[in-house]
């Protein structure tokens, strides 16, 4: 049964990065950050503010899990976060919203293109 | 600097937010190089800090989402203990340097502030100016149809604290003003009339009690002027003090000087003329200042003269 997302549809850009950096692999906030400044080419940066925003609020949908510290970290005060089935359904969902976006845009582009006589 | 506002601001964030994110904010901001960045950094956490008290009410209160265990490579989880907080030594001393400093302030403030919440009565000692001298000291040897002032109030505690503090000036002084030699003449008057060998037998109307007393008593000068009775008679009194014999003399319209002698501070006796006395109104202003009005007494009848 497929679930329904309308309701949170559709994501915020912030909330649109922070899932697809998670999609990869498990991240801490800091990694995160910079995943999303990769991802955009440095034309959208997160702040820790928006970023744990997100954050808190993702992990209360049970979209994301939280893992604690890992021993071997470089700086202990570091936690990871990691994506659940549910977020990456709702990733999904976002992605393919998306899609039918650009299709249309795409169709509507072409139809709006001016015809030679 | 920015590191400490941005700990201020992380300060300030909801509980929950703080206790569970804000580590990792505080790992970020310590990771970033640059003053712009770092005052980046500071500006997102104060938007964060409106955000989280302006638009996340739910999260508030809520506790810390239950972490999972990690797993390690062996399979084994690893737990976490909370250690045993103990302040430094040193935040005991600021710490204790600081209420020190607030209980000071406190005791400062509720002393001088015109604001007297506590009613807090610190007595002070006051010298006050004796209205009259009591009637043991001059009605001996007088016209018994003399009349006397109303005995004035029991001295209250004020008072009471400053006659002790007069009598208890050590004998070792220094030579007394001219001022107070004029007032001992007068007391002396007084004492004369009075009755014999006061000053000498009581120890306490010695020199410390005559020193006392002339800090007291008023100068002749505010005594001088001219009064004017104008009701049932007509009539110019003039008072002059003779600096020889430190006196006050009085003169009516067309009549010779006469003499004045001291019944008390304030009431003198007309020599040469019976059953006549003249009595100062004291002044209501300050101490020194002239007198204004007086009573003239003589053979039953009642004048009271203001001055000119």
């Amino acid at each position: 049964m497929k679930e329904d997302f309308t309701g949170v549809l559709p994501l915020s850009p912030a909330a649109l990065h922070i899932l697809l950096s998670l999609a990869g692999d498990d991240l801490h906030g800091y990694a995160i950050m910079q995943e999303v400044t990769r991802q955009s080419e440095g034309k959208y940066k997160l702040g820790p503010g928006t970023l744990y925003d997100n954050l808190q609020k993702m992990t209360r949908r049970k979209w994301v899990q939280e893992l604690g510290r890992r021993p071997g970290d470089d700086d202990p005060r570091r936690r990871y976060y990691r994506l659940t089935a549910q977020g990456r359904s709702v990733l999904a969902a976002e992605i393919a919203r998306l899609a039918d976006v650009v299709h249309e845009a795409r169709l509507r582009l072409q139809t709006g293109r001016p015809r030679r006589a | 600097m920015l590191r400490s506002l941005y700990r201020c601001a992380l300060r300030l964030h909801p509980r929950a937010f703080r206790q569970h994110f804000g580590d990792e904010m505080l790992s970020i901001f310590d990771l970033v190089n640059g003053r712009l960045a770092a005052v980046k950094l500071l500006m997102d956490a104060l938007v964060s800090l409106s955000r989280q008290w302006m638009l996340r009410p739910e999260f508030w209160h809520e506790a810390s989402p239950a972490v999972a265990p990690l797993s390690t490579s062996d399979g084994v989880p690893s737990f976490y203990t909370i250690r045993p907080f103990r302040p430094r030594s040193a935040a005991f001393i600021h710490g204790l340097f600081i209420s020190f400093a607030v209980f000071c302030v406190t005791c400062f403030a509720i002393r001088y502030s015109w604001i007297h919440v506590l009613h807090v009565h610190i007595p002070e000692v006051q010298f006050e100016r004796p209205s009259w001298i009591p009637p043991s000291h001059t009605t001996s040897g007088m016209n018994p149809s003399l009349p006397l002032p109303p005995l004035a109030p029991p001295p209250d505690r004020n008072r009471a604290q400053a006659t002790v503090a007069v009598t208890t000036i050590p004998a070792v002084e220094q030579a007394p003003p001219p001022a107070a030699i004029v007032s001992r003449r007068r007391s002396a008057r007084v004492s004369e009339r009075s009755g014999p060998a006061k000053p000498q037998n009581n120890p306490q109307m010695s020199d410390q009690g005559l020193r006392a007393q002339a800090e007291i008593e008023p100068p002749l000068h505010v005594y001088e002027g001219t009064y004017a009775v104008e009701a049932p008679v007509r009539l110019t009194i003039v008072i002059t003090a003779n600096p020889e014999d430190e006196s006050l003399r009085m003169s009516l319209s067309g009549q010779p000087k006469l003499t004045l002698e001291p019944l008390s501070e304030t009431k003198f006796e007309v020599q040469g003329i019976d059953n006549c006395w003249i009595e100062f109104a004291p002044g209501d202003s300050a101490p020194g200042s002239p007198v204004r009005q007086l009573e003239f007494l003589c053979n039953g009848q009642h004048y009271l003269a203001y001055r000119r």
